[in-house]
């Protein structure tokens, strides 16, 4: 579970850096006009799940402690 | 007189009645003296002299005692010392067992401190290539400090606020007092043990007097942040509190919020970010496009792709054109061929071998054979003799 989250993480910087490097190549204007609007299209659609994955998400808080060199995790209640 | 008056001591005796008296006269007192000839013996007692301008006076500190002092004894320090005046019994000589020393020129605290500080320096933990990075979106954030303070609540706050979705892990320790230090490196080792997905680490507490920060100015507590593989941002008190966790952490934050901010972007900045990179896709596109329509409104603006018609009129012209002047050149061609047909009859004639016979001359032949000399003709052959008008058949005599 941990490592599917360390995953995701990454996923939000990499379809950043995805979608930059295609602005990028967007604009070095070698393309066909069919590529640039494929590329276009690709970008839009990148764009719009980076904006909702921060829009829709939600934070969470927990306490750690250890036990015996075992972790324990609990909800945590800001003071 | 000699006999009665006469009390002979042993060495022992002498050593054992000073030392007696010596403890019995000076129980407690405090001397003021510069450190000398000092050295820790591994059983962690501690041998010195205490020395000023004219005499010096052996000490010994023993292993209980230098555990509680913060400050490390060294060479050249001035330091007032408590302490009880003795002998060393098996040697007679003179001597200090030191029960607290204070440093005479700073306080201990500050001692410490700047020890510790040269220690770990002349060790490169505060190197900045030791400095680690930031993740730049960091999903899971670390923080190891009070669990009831305003620190902790203003942490979770900001991270909350700027960055949404965030998975904030508190390890709560206790951040003054006896064994605080023990705890929050415990808690700083704990992260990167049992929790290693914790991408950075947020280290501190609010603001207090510099005992109630003395914690992370402990050795256990920078060790600890030194060799955390996770990156650790300090945030020690205020502003102006300078620690050595903040000397040793990847990052200082001069406070609690602060640190936050800086361990996870904004989401409304990276919102912006990505608007931006939609807005330039689109107008990317939009430039590329128009470029294209102004291309294609030249190309289509051209005479003859308005009026396709214009393609094969020309031509048709061209043909009736052709065709009207086609007679007349065929005639002055023929005069031209005509013209010098007669030419070149009137050479023809010229050479005539006609005219020729036409003066009398005649020519024989036989078989078709032009005839010039009489031995190709034998008697009896038949000879035509043509002339100029009219052939004669002859027979060879």
């Amino acid at each position: 579970m941990a490592k599917d989250k360390a995953v995701k993480t990454e996923a939000f910087e990499a379809t950043l850096e995805q979608l930059e490097g295609l602005v990028r190549e967007l604009e070095s204007g070698d393309k066909s006009l069919e590529d640039s609007l494929a590329l276009f299209e690709k970008g839009v659609v990148l764009a719009r799940d980076l904006s909702q994955r921060l829009e829709e998400a939600k934070t969470k808080v927990e306490a750690l402690s250890q036990e015996g060199g075992k972790l324990v995790r609990k909800p945590f209640a800001a003071p | 007189m000699e006999t009665t008056a006469r009390r002979i001591f042993t060495v022992s005796e002498v050593n054992s009645q000073v030392h007696d008296l010596l403890e019995g006269s000076f129980p407690e007192v405090w001397v003021e003296g510069e450190v000398s000839n000092c050295k820790t013996y591994p059983s962690g007692h501690t041998y010195l002299s205490l020395k000023d301008a004219k005499s010096q006076v052996r000490a010994v500190l023993f292993k209980g005692a230098a555990l509680s002092l913060k400050f490390k004894l060294a060479d050249g320090l001035k330091v007032l010392a408590r302490c009880r005046i003795t002998s060393y019994e098996s040697r007679g000589e003179l001597q200090l067992i030191l029960s607290a020393v204070e440093p005479r020129e700073k306080g201990a605290l500050q001692l410490a401190l700047e020890q510790l500080k040269a220690k770990l320096s002349a060790e490169g933990l505060f190197d900045e290539s030791r400095k680690k990075p930031l993740p730049p979106y960091p999903r899971a954030v670390g923080v190891v400090t009070s669990g009831s303070g305003a620190a902790v609540r203003d942490i979770i706050n900001v991270l909350a606020r700027r960055w949404p979705g965030l998975e904030i892990r508190v390890w709560p320790v206790r951040v003054q007092g006896e064994g605080a230090a023990a705890e929050i490196a415990a808690a700083v080792r704990g992260f990167n043990a049992l929790a290693p997905d914790t991408e950075v680490l947020l280290v501190g507490r609010g603001g207090g007097s510099i005992e109630d920060l003395w914690a992370f100015n402990e050795e256990p507590v920078a060790r600890a942040i030194a060799e955390s593989d996770i990156p650790v941002v300090s945030c020690v008190g205020h502003e102006t509190d300078w620690t050595i966790a903040d000397l040793v952490a990847d990052l200082r934050a001069p406070t609690p919020s602060a640190a936050a901010e800086l361990a996870v972007p904004e989401k409304a900045a990276v919102l912006d970010r990505i608007a931006e990179l939609s807005d330039a896709m689109a107008l990317t596109l939009r430039d590329r496009l128009e470029e294209l329509a102004g291309r294609l409104a030249r190309a289509a603006g051209h005479p003859l792709l308005q009026d396709p018609r214009r393609l094969w009129q020309q031509r048709v012209q061209r043909v009736d054109e052709l065709t009207a002047r086609l007679p007349a050149a065929a005639r002055r061609m023929l005069e031209r061929l005509g013209l010098k047909l007669d030419v070149c009859a009137g050479k023809l004639d010229a050479i005539s071998p006609l005219k020729v016979l036409g003066r009398g001359y005649a020519i024989a032949t036989r078989g078709g054979k032009v005839l010039t000399r009489a031995s190709q003709v034998k008697k009896a052959d038949r000879v035509s003799v043509r002339l100029h008008e009219g052939e004669i058949d002859c027979e060879v005599l």
